[in-house]
């Protein structure tokens, strides 16, 4: 049986769904964010990737925060990379020996988004608390 | 059309991805943060009203004494953003990127202008 011209149509249009190289259309999302404070001192920091892949173009974004508030506040964020990127968040603070501390790194790879959050506050006396989020999402 | 080159037609309409949206928000105290993949038609108005209302401080290189700051990056069907806010005299700093044709706003600390683009 001949195949129609409406057959061939639709193959024609779902086709590069299976043709694009090994990268896999989709999206895919991910966050973390994490806060420590100690006597005064607080830290705080973010990030979010998001990673698109259609059959014809793939897309990335990324945002980084960080605050910090306290007697000696320090708060630093980046984002680097073209098609693969990396972000770095860090905040702290600290007065004497108290300090609050985050530190928060995503990655957006070609199939995935990552992003990972640690804080750590530490009083004299006292073992440093911390704790540790993670988000992490991957085009099936 | 055949029934059969019908059954084909489906067939291939069925095994067409679906290109669903994926969204994440994050938060932490206050600062909050949220990705969004998939169909996505850009910033909207809404967007940008609750981008100007989260950045109400001045945006300057000084990363002191600017009590709230956000960026968005949108990038064809990918965009993230993210807020942060501080007390008086703490320190806040955003960053954003996305690969190539992403378009970067900064919100805050800068006026009269509170919108910068990168």
């Amino acid at each position: 049986m001949k195949p129609t011209l409406p057959l061939i149509l639709a193959m024609m249009l779902t086709a590069p769904a299976f043709a694009r190289d090994n990268t896999p259309a989709g999206s895919a999302t991910a966050g973390s964010a994490g806060s420590a404070a100690v006597n005064g001192q607080s830290a705080s920091t973010l990030g979010a990737g998001a990673v698109s892949n259609s059959p014809t173009s793939s897309s990335q974004a990324m945002g980084m925060g960080a605050s910090a508030a306290g007697d000696n506040a320090r708060t630093r964020s980046a984002v680097h990379g073209n098609n693969n990127l990396n972000g770095n968040a860090m905040a702290m603070a600290h007065e004497g020996g108290d300090m609050a501390r985050s530190h928060t790194v995503c990655h957006d790879r070609s199939d995935s988004a990552s992003c990972k959050t640690k804080t750590m506050a530490h009083e004299p006396g006292s073992k440093p608390e911390k704790s540790i989020s993670e988000g992490t999402a991957t085009i099936q | 059309m055949t029934r059969l080159s019908m059954a084909a037609f489906l067939m291939c309409l069925a095994a067409t991805p679906v290109f669903a949206q994926a969204s994440t928000s994050v938060r932490a105290g206050n600062l909050s943060g949220t990705a969004t993949a998939g169909v996505n038609n850009g910033p909207t108005d809404n967007d940008r009203d609750h981008d100007q209302q989260v950045a109400r401080g001045p945006r300057t290189d000084d990363t002191r004494d600017c009590d709230s700051r956000s960026v968005t990056v949108h990038n064809g069907n990918s965009s993230a953003s993210a807020s942060v806010s501080t007390s008086p005299g703490g320190s806040s700093t955003v960053a954003g990127g996305g690969s190539p044709g992403s378009h970067t706003e900064f919100f805050g600390c800068d006026p009269p202008h509170n919108r910068s683009t990168r």
